[in-house]
């Protein structure tokens, strides 16, 4: 090509160059509009929106069964103040705070033996494990732990053959943090097992190689390396935990209620929407508050070790 | 050799807990298929020997039929919309710098985190309202809102890899920057789509409660499982249930297949 | 006379923190190879990138073939770029990334097929048009890029430090390969390096370039042997600057002052006494001797160092600056220079080199 053919190539783009200037750098641009424009329009009418009405029909008004636009106070003030709401509330928080510091705690230990103890190839094999279950039939697996706890189930077969039993597994507070446990033990492992990898190892053998005994290189070296993970390991289980409806529904079959008990029965009931908005806005105010604990705590030891340095 | 004897016995309580932990998060899926092929009309021991029977109810099921491909319609439209809305947040967050980031991450990044009965109950209220209840495209869309935030994710991880000299160079070379992110972005972000579509599809084949709040008449597979759990024990659940477990825990598999994720480090070339 | 093929006119590029290329103006001919030398952070591959449309300038404009190339998109200009990373795409076959340009302008497959081939065959690659990038070793996949930046036959190919990730004995014959191409290509080569060996063996003018100025433009030799200010002198390396005062002069030598003694530099004009007199001195034009008195300045040997065949002796002068002298290997052997030994440095006056005019820097 000559230098001739360049300029009138050139010339030739900019007399159609201002219909669509193309960004290279720096300059406004048609492509990223492009691209943001579906992204944003679908998650506001299909996310946002939703949860911003959700707000807005707490304070709206249900005569003769049919859903009014108003400003009242008078759902807010029904469900805070009335008693099922209060003992669901309390219910829920010390059943979502037991899975959370039964999930850590199990979590750990487990985590630290497939961080620490596995090869990498056995490392991968536990991760890709642990992923499956997060994305797949949570409700058949608690149906499945429904058969196997059942007074004629399993569980109670294999302790019968030991001669004990036969026990009521289901129905109570341990069949609840079974069905919790199930949805919420394999992501808290799989947040420590990333943040655990991720440690450098030669730290963890140069104490060990100073004499640290195993406790002391855990609580000393591991802990504080992973007290993000470890924050959000706890964060991610009380969220899962609080919002459940299956493991309520069919371990304990309701009773106590937990708050997604109350929304559903609420919803159900009829036209009660504000009231179940009221319960569905507090919960989402609750997790909220319980995330923010979760940063504070993970990110003020950072601060302070920072400030320390 | 007392210290090597404490360390044998802490490794064996150690793989010793592991193990336990595993069979704690296997066993409710190894009973559902078990018993599926169980001859009793109840799922107990002593197992009533090796049976076919309810999984040829269920293929004479049409409920059961239609909720399934109720649930095949749905889960293809949600692995494909998701993985080009992921596409696009994604490339959006790597490629751009805007002010308004944080919020735009937020709200694709979120959704899964709100529970689900009250997000469902949300679409509900909402959708009825501007007439969009009851329908299988609903269903559809408010799965995509929720498994944007993963096919995001993912692809934004195998966009890390992306070394930032190859767009400018697809530039220079006479591509614009609509051809480059076809001929040059979208190849190499191929892996991370293909796991997106996958797992866009678990996610929508797994989930229940927004599909039950929203769907009206349509049953997908998962409602149709949770209508019948409410009701009277039904043999015809394990069967249903090992078909939903095997199709969701293949989906997972393949999307994991394409993904570079490892613990404690990424393969560049998966 | 002829318009430049490309031309920079006060090209400007600013960005929040400093300010890249300050208002250059260069002129470059049709079929020239230039290359564009300077330390890291000097600004040349910004340059390149403005030219190639990569960034967008903050001032100033680019002309190529006579045309402003203000607002014509990166896409749109046919100024091919070899990269520093290469940038080679991962995902596409050698002959896949070769035909990319060509599929970019719509081209037939049967077409892109040829061409692409043609250039592989070109480039030495014949054979390796369906391997994938990583099969490739660092030698050929340099060739691949080369291939793929010239398959569309554009008149101008801006090269980014592209031999700097390969080996000392592979960055020679890519040098001898580069060379060959511009020869019979006869296209434009604008070349960015901070390599003052690939610039001498390849370029026809090198343009020096520091903190987003240009310091000097010229043959490689004439920068090397007339730098335009002390940091020319100093980024060529070999040379050795004196700082003095214009003490007086006649007939082209200049008398100038300085701490370590008189010396005549030539000058083609004279200056006023008391003016600035910084000049240079080549190190390999310095004599040594060991220090036994007489004219020159004494200093303490520090170090050698072997470059090839010869060697660079390093010397502490007496206000503790360190000078270069540059030698055959036979020449210093009898000298038995040994860190400590005294010597005396001397040169031929006509071999001095005084600056134009007192440098920016410093």
């Amino acid at each position: 090509m000559t230098a001739a053919s360049v300029t009138t190539r050139a010339s030739a783009i900019r007399r159609w160059s201002w219909l669509s200037r193309p960004r290279m750098a720096g300059s406004p641009a048609v492509l990223p509009a492009m691209l943001s424009l579906p992204v944003v329009l679908w998650q506001a009418v299909f996310f946002a929106a939703p949860l911003v009405f959700l707000v807005v029909v707490t304070f709206w008004q249900v005569r003769s069964f049919r859903l009014e636009p108003a400003f009242v106070l008078d759902n807010w003030s029904r469900i805070l103040f009335s008693a099922t709401f209060q003992r669901a509330l309390l219910h829920t928080f010390a059943v979502a705070s037991t899975t959370t510091v039964l999930a850590v705690a199990l979590a750990f230990p487990a985590a630290y033996t497939i961080a620490f103890r596995l090869t990498p190839r056995m490392r991968d094999l536990a991760v890709a494990f642990l992923i499956v279950p997060i994305f797949s039939s949570y409700m058949l697996r608690i149906y499945a732990w429904q058969i196997v706890l059942s007074p004629e189930g399993m569980a109670n077969a294999v302790l019968g053959s030991i001669g004990i039993g036969p026990l009521p597994l289901l129905g109570g507070a341990f069949s609840l943090q079974v069905g919790l446990l199930t949805l919420s033990l394999p992501i808290a492992v799989l947040i420590l097992v990333f943040a655990m990898a991720g440690i450098d190892r030669t730290l963890v053998e140069a104490a060990e190689n100073l004499g640290c005994r195993r406790g002391r290189v855990i609580l000393h070296v591991v802990v504080p390396s992973v007290r993000p993970a470890i924050a959000l390991a706890a964060t991610t289980s009380f969220l899962l935990a609080f919002g459940d409806y299956i493991s309520p529904l069919f371990m304990t079959g309701s009773k106590p209620p937990t708050l997604s008990i109350l929304i559903v029965d609420t919803v159900k009931s009829g036209s009660q929407w504000p009231r179940a908005s009221v319960i569905g806005v507090a919960m989402l105010v609750m997790l909220a508050l319980a995330l923010g604990l979760g940063q504070w705590l993970a990110r003020g030891r950072t601060a302070r070790r920072e400030d320390a340095r | 050799m007392n210290a090597r004897l404490a360390t044998r016995v802490s490794r064996l309580a150690q793989f010793g807990f592991l193990g336990l932990l595993f069979l704690f998060i296997a066993t409710p899926m190894l009973v559902i298929v078990v018993f599926s092929f169980d001859a009793n009309r109840f799922p107990t021991i002593p197992w009533g020997g090796f049976s076919l029977e309810w999984h040829r109810a269920i293929l004479a099921d049409p409920m059961i039929r239609d909720a399934f491909v109720n649930s095949v319609l749905v889960g293809c439209g949600t692995a494909v919309l998701s993985t080009l809305l992921g596409f696009a947040a994604a490339y959006l967050d790597f490629r751009y710098r805007f002010r308004l980031k944080l919020p735009f991450v937020l709200l694709v990044a979120v959704p899964p985190a709100v529970p689900a009965t009250i997000l469902g109950m949300a679409m509900l209220a909402f959708l009825s309202r501007i007439g969009l209840f009851g329908r299988l495209e609903t269903i559809m869309a408010c799965h995509v809102a929720i498994a944007t935030s993963f096919s995001m994710a993912l692809i934004r991880l195998r966009l890390n890899d992306l070394s930032r000299d190859l767009e400018p160079a697809a530039w220079n070379l006479g591509a614009s920057p609509t051809a480059a992110l076809v001929h040059v972005v979208l190849p190499f972000c191929k892996p991370a789509l293909i796991a997106s579509f996958f797992l866009s599809a678990a996610v929508s084949f797994d989930e229940f409660l927004i599909a039950w709040f929203v769907g009206g008449v349509h049953e997908t597979l998962p409602v149709r499982i949770l209508n019948l759990l409410q009701g009277q024990v039904n043999p015809k659940i394990n069967a249903i249930g090992a078909v939903v477990l095997v199709v969701s825990v293949a989906l997972v598999l393949i999307a994991q297949r394409f993904t570079g994720v490892r613990a404690g480090r990424r393969n560049p070339n998966p | 006379m002829p318009t430049p093929f490309i031309a920079l006119d006060k090209l400007d590029k600013r960005y929040p923190d400093h300010h890249a290329v300050n208002a250059i103006d260069l002129d470059i001919d049709a079929g020239e190879f230039i290359a564009i030398m300077g330390p890291s952070g000097c600004g040349k591959s910004t340059t390149l990138r403005l030219i190639a449309g990569l960034d967008e300038p903050s001032g100033g404009d680019i002309r190529i073939g006579g045309d402003s190339m203000r607002g014509v998109p990166a896409f749109q200009r046919n100024t091919p770029m070899v990269w520093q990373s290469l940038a080679l795409f991962p995902f596409l076959t050698v002959a896949e990334n070769v035909a990319f340009p060509l599929r970019m302008q719509k081209v037939g497959a049967a077409e892109r097929r040829k061409r692409s081939l043609d250039w592989l065959d070109r480039l030495g690659l014949a054979g390796m048009a369906g391997r994938n990038i990583a099969q490739l070793s660092g030698g050929q996949r340099q060739r691949v890029a080369i291939a793929r930046a010239l398959v569309t036959e554009p008149s101008v190919l801006l090269l980014d430090e592209p031999l700097s990730a390969l080996d000392a004995h592979l960055r020679v014959r890519m040098q001898t390969e580069l060379s060959r191409l511009h020869r019979e290509l006869g296209i434009t080569f604008v070349y960015v390096t901070h390599a003052q060996s690939e610039a001498f063996a390849l370029a026809d003018r090198i343009v020096i370039m520091s903190d987003g100025h240009i310091q000097q433009v010229g043959r490689p030799q004439d920068v090397y042997r007339a730098p335009a200010n002390a940091f020319v002198a100093d980024f060529m390396g070999m040379n050795n600057l004196i700082r003095g005062e214009v003490r007086g002069g006649a007939d082209g030598l200049l008398d100038v002052g300085s701490t370590l003694g008189d010396f005549r530099v030539p000058s083609d004009a004279l200056r006023p006494e008391g003016s600035r007199g910084d000049f240079v001195i080549a190190a390999d034009r310095i004599a040594l001797a060991p220090d036994t008195g007489g004219p020159g300045i004494a200093g303490t040997v520090l170090g050698l160092e072997f470059v090839g065949s010869t060697q660079t002796v390093f010397v502490e002068i007496e206000d503790g600056a360190e000078f270069r002298v540059q030698k055959q290997q036979h020449e210093i052997e009898a000298l038995d220079l040994v860190p400590g030994r005294r010597v005396r440095l001397s040169w031929d006056p006509r071999h001095a080199w005084l600056l134009p005019q007192p440098g920016p820097m410093h």
